[in-house]
């Protein structure tokens, strides 16, 4: 078999293994949702309403046949109903998704111009001091709670120094402190990785080789270094994806922002698992997608893994 | 008289380790002739690699040069290369000095094409229009022997051959027409027939561009065969220079004299004496090996057969991709051949592969001692683990001391110090290191040793000792061994018989003396022929005064 | 940029030389005032970090609050001592989850082989399909909220790194010549697992461990801060910031102190991780 349809099928394996699990993770072990959601004394529904609510959301069907009926939802595009709202969690993710996308764009964008400045400053900086502290910078982003430091952002930049309004912002200016936040979070791996890969690379023969011939610094990095060092980088790709859902739940909380951030946070706070297993298998599905991109466009990078996807 | 391209004086390098700084050049000085071959010969740690790495400016992080002169002597008059720095170094770098590395699988970007990093000197030094770039790469490919140059060009590195990569490197270092060609350990990492060839490419080139080429080597064979004058470093200074005829002939230090001793390819000596045919004691028959299946199978062994008489030692000799470790590791045990039979006395080694006893009777040695011991585990409990995991050789339990005293007499079998056995591996050199995997080997008092590539990873001298430790102890025990080499040199010492392999076949089998005298194949010949020696010292001797004997490596 | 991107260094000998003990020093200090913060808080503080005096609300960092007070005037040092406990107890907690369950499926995996293996890692694959905080909330909202169930859940989260780094570990260490050469001197398979394999392969992983600690402590604290961890009034770290949210305008010290520890704290654990990473390569 071809090593794209060998690599496609194997990832949707792990999409439809990830619905399996987060289905019965979430709807099938804990019992009763109905139950764990609305027999509390203070809604005082009868045993009777209680029945007619399952029914609605058929959880009194055998465990298979709600998967199944999950499951063709899924491909349909009806993912359920939330337990909250009573609305269609499609609808509530479609509303909530563009202002997400936004931040997590930008913070993105944001997160790879950070990473590469620290990374070229860490490896190519004039001096050794300058080198030795943009090198601790990585380690001392991932210690940080992202939830404080935009807390903290928000006091500096729009208590203290006034920089940012607080209330009356433009939608521009509402995005540039939760744009900073989630960037950082992002921005320390990804430099960890670009530096480590840029020592690797500039520690291989071949660079030697290449200053031999008279290259200086900047035929060194763009024309040795920088291809030799996209392979590594590429690969924590599904991990950035990971930390940039996280990073929405926290952000969006903290500046309290509608998006799917937020309305992850509201599910499992009020046990909505509908839209909460919605949320999981989406991402999933991204994360499963971004790392068979990357598996694709290697060899595209690295003709050395050619021969390994044509044989 | 002329003035030399390239004057060292007085050059002083160290290095910045932990705390302090360690010297890896003393006060070297040396000349090199326009159009001439300078061979800087020396052991691991000799520094030969420090005076390359001067030249070009490129020490590694914590090395300077501490004093001294690099002076090159070009059209428009001297410069210190010791004194130069940005861009007026990286002007010199490829356009006047150019280097040939040492490991052409590494050397080259593997993400660009072959073409690309042989344009990459003209580039970097603005040679000219692209154009025109693109028509001197495929003139410079073809002009290094690779058929086919446009498509070459085209090619990433992991396509080519070693041999292949080794020409396409040296055609990016002469690109520029350099007046100083730097080869650094040019051909260790290529077989012999290959090695060969590259040399003479490097030969023909520099009479054409009348280059002069710094050839630095470990093996003095090389040198002699290549350079018009030789300097011998050891332990950061010169021990002694000059023509290379005179070097050899009547050399000035002992040093010298013990390295052209302990040379294999130098050796003035005669294969062994071929014994009285006996019962062979290990039968290999018609074996053959595939790896991988359907269209993918590679034949690496094909029907080789050949016997071995107890007490003696036979060599398998090949190149690589010849098939000679896939049967030494057949042989040890460690797989099943796809077909053919194994016997080591009444035993069949491959029906009995995952019969536990069968390590009593043969045992391997691998080609590199630190990959082989567990770095976490002292060299005593290295070498006991036989002892622990088998018993005696008697196949008794031993008890915690009689464990313990068997280990250290192991440990003073194969001249190692007293206290070795408290030590980690990290803490022993080569040479250490394949003493105990031989102790470990041995201990257990296997009939038959198969030894791979086991000392071609060792300087020469050091090779020399563990050749003579491996003679001592197979007449001491009456071992039998199965030595796997692609050194010919070695074989003439040390073999009794010999199988030589090419791409999985057996092209010839005999005696060491038949093979070696009168090989009656034309690789075998081709072979032979690729062993360096400059023909002067084929009818004379080299052995001009005693050679010391050096501390136990 | 090019004021500060000077000619490229050269290669370095020994790969990534060892950075300066002092700092690997003030890790351990740091790491140890907060385990013994963790298990004798009374003799860091004299105030009691449930109850506050109203009088003293809301007060600035001073020599008798170090740190200040909160809105009900409660002593915002104690509260963070007292909240160590919690926070440390949890993350010890959650690496015992993720490095017990991690390693056997990651050592199984890579000892085993075949079909055995194959299984193990595509569960692997579908743990490390949902992004950890996804999972993390997952797990809560099936087991409910509370220090310890938050523990659990972060510590599912790093199941998957775990099991993949033992995996990886396990299968270079078998590959090496001197597991081979093990063999060839007549180990039986858990001898040479017990011997050669285990002791080579578990470096990184206690590495890991290291690493993981600190991560659970921001994880843990993130998931208070969401509210999903300790109920109030219970001191944790994550849960301090969060209650503090309300006075960012006026109060500043309540959100940065807690938050400067936290972070002191995951740096401490990541350099001393880095050491052991060091030592064990």
């Amino acid at each position: 078999m071809p090593y794209a349809l060998r690599r496609t099928a194997q990832a949707g394996l792990v999409v439809i293994a990830t619905f399996v699990v987060a289905f019965l993770l979430l709807q099938a072990l804990p019992g009763d949702a109905i139950v764990a959601r609305y027999a509390s004394p203070e809604l005082g529904l009868t045993d009777a309403q209680l029945d007619e609510l399952r029914t609605v959301y058929g959880t009194d069907r055998p465990v298979w046949e709600q998967l199944w009926a999950s499951a063709t939802g899924f491909l349909t595009g009806d993912l359920g109903t939330s337990l909250q709202s009573g609305a269609a969690v499609e609808t509530l993710l479609a509303a909530a998704l563009p202002s997400t996308l936004t931040l997590a764009a930008l913070g993105f964008l944001a997160a790879v111009a950070l990473a590469v400045a620290i990374a070229a400053v860490a490896t190519f900086g004039r001096a050794e001091w300058l080198r030795r502290a943009f090198r601790s910078l990585p380690p001392l982003f991932v210690s940080i709670p992202v939830f404080w430091l935009g807390i903290v952002l928000l006091q500096v930049l729009s208590f203290q120094l006034g920089l940012i309004p607080v209330i009356n912002a433009s939608p521009a200016q509402a995005l540039v402190l939760p744009v900073l936040t989630i960037a950082v979070p992002i921005a320390a791996p990804l430099a960890q990785v670009l530096i480590r890969a840029i020592d690797d690379t500039v520690a291989e023969p071949f660079i030697a080789v290449a200053r031999a011939r008279g290259a200086g610094t900047r035929w060194l990095l763009g024309r040795e270094v920088a291809r030799n060092a996209a392979l590594p980088t590429l690969t924590i790709a599904g991990v950035l994806f990971g930390e940039l859902v996280a990073g929405a739940v926290v952000t969006e909380t903290v500046f309290a922002r509608t998006g799917v951030g937020r309305l992850t946070q509201e599910a499992v706070a009020n046990r909505d698992i509908p839209v909460l297993q919605a949320v999981v298998v989406i991402s999933a599905i991204g994360f499963v997608l971004i790392n068979l991109a990357v598996d694709l466009a290697a060899p595209a990078i690295d003709p050395r893994l050619r021969r390994a996807v044509h044989a | 008289m002329t003035e030399p391209l390239l004057t060292i004086d007085d050059l002083a390098v160290s290095y910045r380790a932990r705390r302090e700084r360690r010297t890896a050049l003393e006060g070297l000085s040396l000349e090199l002739g326009r159009g001439e071959v300078l061979a800087l010969v020396g052991e691991s740690g000799s520094g030969k690699s420090t005076t390359a790495q001067s030249i070009v400016g490129l020490l590694p992080e914590g090395g300077r040069i501490d004093r001294g002169s690099i002076a090159l002597r070009l059209a428009g008059g001297p410069i210190d290369l010791a004194r130069l720095e940005g861009r007026a170094l990286e002007d010199i770098r490829g356009r006047r000095v150019a280097l040939v590395p040492q490991d052409p699988g590494t050397s080259l970007n593997p993400v660009q094409t072959i073409g690309a990093s042989v344009a990459a000197p003209l580039r970097i030094h603005r040679w000219g229009r692209p154009e025109a770039i693109r028509r001197r790469v495929v003139e410079l490919l073809d002009r290094v022997g690779l058929d086919d140059p446009e498509r070459r060009a085209r090619q990433h590195p992991h396509e080519l051959s070693g041999g292949m990569r080794q020409r396409a490197l040296i055609a990016a270092a002469i690109a520029l027409e350099p007046e100083l060609i730097i080869a650094d350990e040019p051909t260790s990492a290529l077989d012999v027939t290959v090695q060969r060839r590259i040399l003479d490419l490097l030969d023909d080139l520099r009479g054409e561009l009348g280059s002069s080429v710094l050839l630095i080597t470990h093996d003095l064979a090389v040198a002699a065969e290549r350079a018009d004058a030789i300097a011998v470093l050891r332990g950061g200074r010169l021990e002694e220079a000059g023509p290379t005829r005179a070097v050899l002939e009547q050399p000035a230090s002992r040093y010298t004299a013990t390295l052209l001793a302990d040379a294999p390819a130098l050796a003035d000596e005669s294969p062994r004496a071929p014994r009285p045919p006996a019962e062979p004691f290990v039968v290999v028959e018609r074996l053959a090996h595939e790896y991988g299946r359907g269209a993918d199978a590679h034949r690496a062994v094909d029907d080789v057969g050949f016997g071995i008489e107890r007490g003696t030692t036979h060599a398998l000799v090949g190149e690589s991709g010849s098939g000679k470790t896939t049967i030494g590791r057949a042989v040890a045990g460690f797989h099943a051949p796809s077909a053919g039979g194994i016997r080591i006395g009444d035993r069949d080694v491959v029906a009995a592969r995952r019969d536990r006893s069968l390590r009593r009777v043969v045992q391997l040695v691998s080609q590199n001692p630190f990959a082989s011991l567990d770095p976490r585990r002292t060299v005593a409990q290295s070498i006991g683990e036989p002892l622990q995991n088998l018993g005696a050789p008697d196949g008794r339990r031993l008890d915690r001391r009689e464990l313990a005293s068997r280990v250290s007499a192991a440990i003073a079998h194969v001249a190692l110090p007293p206290d070795a056995g408290d030590r980690l591996p990290r803490e022993l050199s080569g040479g250490q290191r394949q003493r105990v995997a031989i102790a470990r080997a041995l201990i257990i008092e296997p009939a038959v040793v198969v030894l791979d590539e086991a000392v071609s990873a060792l300087d020469v001298t050091v090779q020399a000792q563990i050749l003579a430790l491996l003679e001592r102890l197979q007449g001491e025990l009456g071992l039998t061994y199965l030595f796997i080499t692609h050194d010919l040199a070695v074989v003439r010492r040390i073999a009794d018989t010999v199988t030589v392999l090419r791409q999985g076949r057996a092209v010839e089998t005999g005696t060491a003396e038949q093979v070696l005298l009168r090989p009656r194949h034309g690789y075998t010949r081709a072979l032979l022929d690729a062993v360096p020696s400059p023909d002067w010292l084929r009818t004379s001797s080299a052995a001009g005064i005693d050679p010391t004997p050096l501390e136990v490596a | 940029m090019s004021a500060v991107i000077g000619a490229l260094p050269s290669p370095r000998v020994g790969r990534a030389r060892p950075r300066p003990r002092a700092t690997l020093v003030l890790a351990i200090g740091i790491l140890a005032i907060a385990l013994a913060w963790a298990f004798v808080p009374g003799l860091f503080t004299a105030h009691d970090p449930l109850a506050g005096v109203a009088a003293e609300a809301l007060q600035p960092p001073s020599p008798a609050h170090p740190f200040g007070t909160d809105a009900t005037g409660r002593d915002l040092l104690a509260r963070v001592v007292f909240g160590a406990g919690n926070s440390l107890a949890g993350a010890a907690l959650a690496v015992l989850v993720g490095l017990i369950a991690g390693t056997a499926i990651g050592v199984l995996a890579g000892s085993s082989g075949g079909f055995v293996e194959e299984a193990l890692m595509r569960v692997v694959d579908v743990l490390l399909a949902i992004p950890g905080l996804l999972l993390a909330l997952s797990v809560i909202v099936l087991l409910g909220f509370g220090v310890t169930n938050a523990a659990i859940a972060v510590g599912i989260t790093s199941i998957a790194v775990f099991a993949r780094l033992a995996r990886s570990q396990v299968v270079r260490v078998r590959r090496t010549d001197y597991v081979e050469a093990a063999f060839g001197s007549g180990g039986t398979f858990l001898a040479v697992l017990r011997r050669h394999v285990l002791p080579n392969s578990l470096g990184a992983v206690v590495a890991l461990a290291a690493l993981q600690f600190g991560s659970a402590i921001l994880q843990i604290s993130t998931l208070g801060f969401l509210g999903y961890g300790a109920p109030p009034p219970i001191p944790e770290w994550g849960l301090l910031i969060a209650e503090s949210r309300d006075y960012v305008a006026t109060a500043w010290w309540l959100t940065t102190l807690p938050g400067l520890v936290v972070a002191a704290v995951v740096l401490a654990a990541n350099r001393i991780a880095a050491a052991i990473r060091e030592s064990s390569a």
